[in-house]
């Protein structure tokens, strides 16, 4: 339930986009669920002081039920306007679930930051390198290697990291 | 009781590094403790893998190669804020970052580290809004300069180089009507290069026969990597970007005064009761992150600089005395992030090339001021966390519910998702960011209080809570239209307002004021011989300007009286 929840939320917010790829080449073809971000975020999200995956998977997909979504997989099956809706929806009603957390519950009161911050953990680590760490990925942090660059840095014509630019234009102004 | 040292410092961040240098080349003997890990440095090897020893006081344990081996220019291994090296939580990234209860939309950005936030940061450092601190402050924006002075040039700090995207905002706020400014005593409205605490561009980058690969001069070199850790020098203390890892904290060394201890939190304050000075600062008790080892040191004075979260937290831990204003009156210049996508058509005719390029040039390099409103400045980062701050991050959700009505100036509010974003991504190299600091106002009710029942290894939680007003607002919405003129001004085809919630916590000041915690001299007033040197000691946000400098001045102010007052 956890894989496939954090599946279809990645792929809600950074989907595969062949029109994209039509238009500017086969790359921007590609979305979060081709860079495993999903994994990323289950990763992370375990990371924290309390293992967060699970938790946050539930307490989404239980408001995503509340949508009325046709099955078990909240925000799979849907149209790109449809997905956005249901993000936003989720979002609307983050208010709502902070209000609802049980403070002197001890798994439940990072719930707030991991909801808020959610969306920018999913790009953060779908623009990032992360994808490039290709067989090292699930490695602790100092135990990887990058094998090779992104997809994604292809997409938005990040060259990767540099030791200098000659790009000085001027010190006067 | 015998004393271990003369002073404790805690906390290696902006603000600790100043005093304990300060204090050192005055022959006071001085033990700065951070509870993050210290890149290079050679007893540190592998600092995220290995203990490591205790402490270091020479200088020649600093060592550039270490640190290259350490800072990867990725933003995930450097910058992720759960498993990175620039992030709150201890040395060991196997290990979870340390908790903070955040119950409203947003995050802090602060690491642990010697070097602190400063590792991370742009390295902004413009002086306090004159009229912000005049009339305002328990002391004058004129006994400030000095401080001032001195720190600009210790760093150094000096006006930053211009590459495309610093062009291109000095050209829309140009055609927009605004002046160029050429004091750094800002009592106008208008835009300047950043006063940046980084080394010129190093003159042999414009050498066709300069190979940046063996590169170990001097200078900048332009390549945007200041928030993911800057590691272009000859060696720590020549490093381009000045964090105070290779600032003060190297000059501390060489004093021969000063022992840094990483991977040391400190988790109480002790203190004494005696007739003579009353309730007074004896020592410190640590824990080590590795070991779990809980020790206790004496000082004849100590210094709290853990920043503006962890200082009130440490107070409120150690159980001194009750303050109305310890953890209050949090200002965190509530932030707003915008950004305008260009045609190259556009930029061709502005600049002459057709990209911004984000990743080129210092990370945050033109800025714009106005006394009574706040601070606009450029930025441009690595993709991942550019996307994350300008696409999702808002307090006002996704950009379909904002439809524009024609009275915004910009094109698009919220966040964005789906085909648009990565549309807009397509655009990267051609978009050009700002974020916006509002001059926000201190509120008695904002701050940091001690979670009633949540407890680390360290103690007790801080729990952050910051609400702006309808002041801060109106400051913030007037800002943003100026921005987004800008923007026009310079050409942009779309211009986006993310609008962020309050809860970010980037520039977080003003949590034990002077004036109300401590006295003029930054001495605790109920707790004799305990000074505070870091963003919780300023009396307000500045008026919107980066708070660094002004910590680092009041830092080495705060040195030279404990010196005077304690060791004369």
């Amino acid at each position: 339930m956890i894989e496939n929840f954090f599946y279809f939320f990645v792929n809600a917010l950074i989907p595969r986009t062949p029109k994209l790829a039509e238009k500017y080449g086969a790359v921007q073809y590609y979305g979060a669920v081709d860079q495993y971000t999903d994994q990323f975020l289950v990763m992370l999200l375990n990371h924290y002081y309390i293992p967060m995956a699970e938790m946050t998977a539930r307490v989404m997909q239980r408001y995503g039920n509340a949508t009325g979504n046709r099955n078990d997989h909240f925000l799979s099956d849907l149209s790109e306007g449809e997905l956005i809706d249901a993000l936003q929806y989720l979002e609307r009603n983050m208010d709502e679930l902070v209000q609802a957390k049980t403070p002197f519950q001890n798994d439940r009161w990072l719930i707030p930051e991991i909801l808020y911050n959610l969306n920018r953990y999913t790009m953060f680590g779908y623009y990032s390198e992360w994808f490039g760490y290709g067989t090292t990925r699930a490695e602790p942090p100092g135990r990887r290697i990058l094998e090779f660059y992104p997809l994604s840095w292809e997409q938005t014509g990040y060259p990767g990291p540099s030791l200098g630019y000659r790009a000085l234009r001027a010190y006067e102004i | 009781m015998d004393q271990d040292v003369d002073v404790i410092v805690i906390g290696a961040g902006g603000g600790g590094p100043v005093a304990a240098r300060e204090l050192g080349e005055k022959g006071i003997k001085v033990l700065l403790l951070e509870a993050g890990p210290w890149y290079g440095n050679k007893k540190w090897p592998k600092p995220n893998e290995v203990q490591g020893e205790i402490s270091s006081a020479a200088y020649e344990d600093l060592s550039i190669e270490v640190l290259k081996e350490n800072f990867t220019d990725l933003e995930d291994d450097m910058n992720n804020p759960v498993t990175g090296k620039f992030r709150w939580g201890p040395a060991d990234r196997n290990l979870p970052p340390w908790p903070r209860d955040l119950a409203q939309k947003g995050y802090t950005w602060q690491s642990a580290g010697v070097g602190g936030t400063t590792l991370l940061y742009f390295t902004n450092s413009p002086r306090a809004f004159p009229a912000a601190v005049n009339g305002i402050w328990p002391i004058s924006y004129e006994e400030l300069i000095p401080y001032y002075e001195k720190v600009e040039s210790t760093l150094p700090v000096s006006p930053a180089p211009t590459t495309a995207k610093e062009e291109l905002f000095y050209y829309g706020a140009k055609k927009a009507g605004w002046k160029l400014l050429d004091s750094p005593n800002v009592t106008e409205p208008g835009y300047r290069p950043q006063p940046n605490a980084i080394y010129p561009v190093n003159p042999l980058l414009s050498n066709p026969d300069f190979d940046i690969r063996t590169n170990r001069s001097a200078g900048c070199t332009l390549r945007g990597h200041c928030v993911n850790g800057c590691h272009i020098g000859p060696n720590i203390e020549g490093v381009a970007k000045r964090s105070t890892f290779a600032s003060y904290v190297p000059g501390a060394l060489r004093s021969g005064n000063v022992t840094v201890m990483p991977n040391t939190f400190a988790i109480k304050i002790l203190a004494e009761k005696d007739s003579a000075e009353g309730l007074h600062a004896v020592g410190v008790r640590i824990r080590n992150t590795w070991t779990g080892k809980i020790e206790e040191l004496r000082a004849k004075t100590v210094v709290m600089a853990g920043g503006s979260v962890e200082t009130p937290r440490l107070w409120l831990n150690s159980g001194l005395p009750h303050n109305g204003w310890v953890g209050r009156g949090l200002v965190n210049h509530w932030f707003d992030c915008m950004a305008g996508v260009f045609e190259e058509k556009d930029l061709m005719n502005a600049l002459g090339v057709t990209e911004v390029m984000p990743f080129v040039g210092q990370n945050a390099a033109a800025r714009f001021d106005y006394p009574g409103l706040g601070v606009i400045e450029t930025y441009g980062l690595t993709p991942g966390i550019f996307a994350s701050m300008l696409y999702a991050t808002s307090n006002r959700g996704f950009h379909t519910t904002n439809r524009a009505d024609g009275q915004e100036p910009w094109d698009m509010e919220g966040m964005v998702a789906g085909e648009l974003l990565k549309s807009l991504m397509r655009d990267y190299r051609r978009t050009l960011c700002i974020l916006i600091f509002t001059d926000d106002q201190v509120n008695q009710r904002n701050g940091i209080s001690l979670s009633p029942v949540l407890k680390d290894e360290n103690g007790y939680i801080p729990v952050i809570n910051y609400q702006s007003s309808g002041e801060d607002a109106g400051k913030r919405d007037q800002l943003a239209v100026i921005a987004a003129d800008i923007f026009r001004k310079a050409g942009a085809r779309t211009v986006i307002r993310a609008n962020w919630p309050p809860g970010i916590f980037i520039h977080i000041q003003c949590t034990m004021r002077m004036g109300y915690v401590t006295d003029n001299n930054c001495e605790a007033l109920q707790v004799k011989r305990l000074y505070i040197a870091d963003n919780s000691v300023q009396f307000n946000g500045l008026g919107g300007p980066n708070p660094t400098l002004t910590t680092q001045a009041l830092a080495a102010r705060t040195a030279e009286k404990i010196a005077n007052t304690y060791f004369a």
